[in-house]
């Protein structure tokens, strides 16, 4: 496989996840009947849309020097691409009609983005880039355990 | 699902399970399989799960007394809320696969692939020794090398 998947291209879908899942938080916002979990997501939100100015800044620094990009075998990239390829395989109707469905999409999303970004962070060249990653992994982590703490409430 | 004691010991155990399920999967997933690629396929797999269950194990029996027994609740309380939770989602859920279709078998692989990614990259947080965390981000590697080979195979039955 040859360069089908670059850094950009990476980038894209890195941001490409962050902003569905802030307008994923967004609309589910809209449906809740409860002020408390709409400030939730909509807080979830705004976290997602911080990831993605995150991941946009990183994109810029990093494309002035794109042939630092570690993966010489092309193999984080293969790995990325079978991700973001699967996602799109099983792109499907989102469920919102109860707080429950609602929180078990994002978990889902909230995995996927982990699995993408633990990929990602492997090909990122320099350390500083690396802790930036780590730190949305860090902050997407948090997530599951909120959300998850929630919908055990929500299944209590 | 209560953990009394969630230890280092505890999470290795779930981690063990993590793959000891995962090679059951495979195992029988080959055993219905139609054609002897995907058999080969799938066996192989199994068998690189097998592996990773006894990098576990060897890891669990590596710990000192003290890592042993210590509460990770205190070493790094959101790590240890975040693996709970993966770990009561899925590793002690089984889902129901369609065992006859190759699509639905890869499905499946993929996401428990992904499941055991997104929960290594947790444990790894709370491995105390550099060794220990080599060993758990080589396991992260062969389970992304996993991905890659499962999403190949699905690629394939679409064309």
């Amino acid at each position: 496989m040859g360069q089908i998947f670059d850094a950009g291209e990476i980038f894209k879908v890195a941001i490409e996840m962050e902003r569905n899942g802030a307008e994923f938080y967004r609309s589910a916002a809209g449906q809740v009947s409860e002020e408390e979990h709409r400030r939730l997501l909509r807080g979830l939100a705004e976290m997602e849309d911080e990831h993605e100015k995150i991941f946009n800044d990183l994109s810029r620094e990093l494309s002035a020097e794109s042939s630092d990009y570690f993966d010489p075998d092309g193999y984080a990239a293969r790995y990325l691409k079978s991700i973001a390829d699967t996602r799109i395989f099983f792109e499907r109707e989102i469920d919102m009609s109860s707080m429950e469905a609602i929180l078990k999409e994002a978990i889902q999303a909230e995995e996927d983005s982990i699995v993408f970004y633990v990929g990602m962070k492997e090909m990122v060249p320099d350390e500083t880039g690396k802790e930036k990653i780590d730190a949305i992994i860090k902050e997407e982590m948090g997530h599951v355990r909120l959300l998850s703490e929630l919908l055990t409430d929500e299944q209590g | 699902m209560g953990y009394d004691d969630f230890n280092m010991e505890e999470i290795l155990s779930i981690a063990e399970r993590i793959e000891r399920n995962g090679a059951d999967f495979y195992r029988e997933a080959a055993a219905g399989a139609s054609s002897d690629v995907a058999r080969r396929t799938l066996e192989e797999l199994a068998g690189m799960e097998d592996q990773h269950e006894q990098t576990f194990s060897g890891m669990k029996a590596e710990l000192t007394e003290k890592e042993r027994q210590s509460d990770i609740f205190d070493m790094d309380n959101e790590a240890a809320e975040y693996m709970k939770a993966l770990a009561d989602r899925r590793v002690f859920h089984k889902r129901e696969v369609d065992m006859t279709s190759m699509k639905a078998i890869l499905t499946e692989a993929l996401a428990i692939e992904k499941d055991s990614i997104a929960f290594y990259r947790g444990m790894r947080n709370l491995v105390p020794s550099k060794r220990g965390k080599d060993k758990v981000d080589n396991v992260i590697k062969e389970e992304m090398s996993h991905v890659v080979t499962i999403t190949e195979k699905l690629g394939e039955l679409d064309e």
